[in-house]
């Protein structure tokens, strides 16, 4: 497993659709897909940063970038992917628990949002679209329920979005889905230097620490 | 309103923007019958990569203008005109304009077209002409990039597209024999 931070090695050297992840507290860490065409040359950022909030920006440089396992052909698949689903969901999508398995149609970028599916995480998002390109980075089934910290960072992500403005009913759906697997972002990005074929929990382990050794200079605790 | 009309033949498209270059008369552009903006679009780039930025900036700003007179038409009358290109006999404008693209070298700009009209197709849940189009594919035609375009988008609703398994065995076929094949570089898209 190889990564960068874009201050050592630009995104423009990536291939043009890679995850990057970076730390955001003491034990939290974000990602997205950051994103490349010719026409313009600009690495863009494309992420689920909070409920309804999907953004598409240029990239911060202090985001590492993962070296995908994935060719460079697929590469540009997924970025033109990234390029509809941001410009089909200008308002946002939905933030929750939900399953990120067949969540987007590649054909369309629409996201498949019904009664068993409210949202995603920023880590399930970037699941999302990867397997909407055929390219699934990891065998969902192959995570655990119920690992040490899920339970209270569910608690606190609906926390944030009473406190935020999220409405009722959305609050009431996220809450049924607390106790569903959680895919943590550094799990997702150590998974996209080895798909395919799609990773498990096992496949990742050693590279997801690594990754997080060399993002935050620590071991897991 | 339905004396809308454009040059929808790319050649003779390309006639009258050299007409226009030569006897310096300003260019109009109207709609005649196709209201697909993906086709639309694709001609529009096309223009703006081969022509001077002056002459191909008037031909864009008339075709958008015509487009937006197009719009404004009642609703059934654009649902009557809108099948007459479907109709037309062999591949889609589309095709060529994406293969037109790819050649110059656009090939993001080529792949945001092939996906916004199977976009286009998908949303009208019209499987019989995403299929027709899959079914014209010839691979020898295309970059390696849109073929896996074809084949990416079209994978999650492979069930309704008969001609798609045909399509990935000659496409599959195709990319063995060039020089830029890596492995895995169909991991995912199978049939």
């Amino acid at each position: 497993m190889k990564a960068h931070q874009g201050t050592a090695k630009p995104f423009a050297d990536a291939p043009r659709a890679v995850v990057a992840i970076k730390q955001t507290h003491p034990n939290a860490f974000h990602l997205g897909i950051i994103h490349r065409s010719d026409e313009d040359q600009v690495s863009r950022m494309l992420h689920l940063a909070w409920h309804f909030d999907l953004q598409n920006e240029p990239a911060e440089p202090d985001y590492f970038w993962v070296e995908p396992g994935y060719p460079s052909f697929r590469a540009r698949q997924v970025a033109t992917l990234c390029r509809l689903v941001a410009k089909r969901h200008p308002q946002g999508l939905p933030y929750a628990f939900s399953d990120p398995d067949r969540a987007i149609n590649p054909m369309t970028g629409e996201v498949l949002l019904g009664s068993t599916r409210f949202g995603f995480t920023c880590a399930s998002f970037v699941l999302a679209v990867f397997e909407a390109a055929g390219l699934p980075l990891v065998v969902l089934d192959s995570w655990p329920t119920g690992r040490d910290g899920d339970a209270e960072w569910q608690a606190f992500i609906i926390r944030l979005l009473e406190q935020n403005g999220a409405s009722p009913e959305h609050i009431a759906s996220v809450r049924s889905e607390i106790g569903r697997v959680r895919h943590r972002p550094t799990e997702v990005a150590a998974a996209s230097s080895i798909a395919p074929p799609s990773a498990t929990l096992g496949d990742v382990e050693p590279h997801e620490k690594a990754l997080r050794i060399l993002i935050t200079g620590q071991e897991a605790v | 309103m339905k004396a809308i009309f454009i040059s929808w033949s790319r050649h003779a498209l390309r006639d009258k923007l050299f007409y226009a270059l030569d006897s310096g008369i300003s260019v109009s552009a109207t709609i005649h019958e196709s209201p697909n903006r993906a086709d639309l679009e694709g001609i529009i780039a096309s223009i703006e990569v081969q022509f001077p930025e002056e002459i191909a900036g008037k031909i864009s700003a008339a075709i958008r203008q015509a487009l937006e007179k197009f719009k404004q038409l009642p609703s059934s009358t654009r649902m009557l005109e809108a099948d007459k290109e479907t109709r037309a006999p062999g591949k889609a404008a589309f095709l060529d304009s994406a293969r037109r693209l790819e050649a110059l070298g656009h090939i993001d700009k080529a792949l945001d077209m092939v996906y916004g009209h199977f976009d286009s197709l998908l949303t009208a849940h019209d499987y019989a002409r995403a299929d027709a189009l899959l079914a014209s594919i010839e691979p020898k035609e295309f970059g390696t990039d849109l073929l896996l375009g074809f084949l990416t988008i079209t994978l999650p609703a492979k069930q309704w597209l008969e001609s798609r398994a045909v399509l990935f065995r000659k496409i599959e076929k195709d990319l063995r024999t060039r020089k830029d094949w890596e492995n895995n570089m169909l991991a995912g898209l199978e049939q």
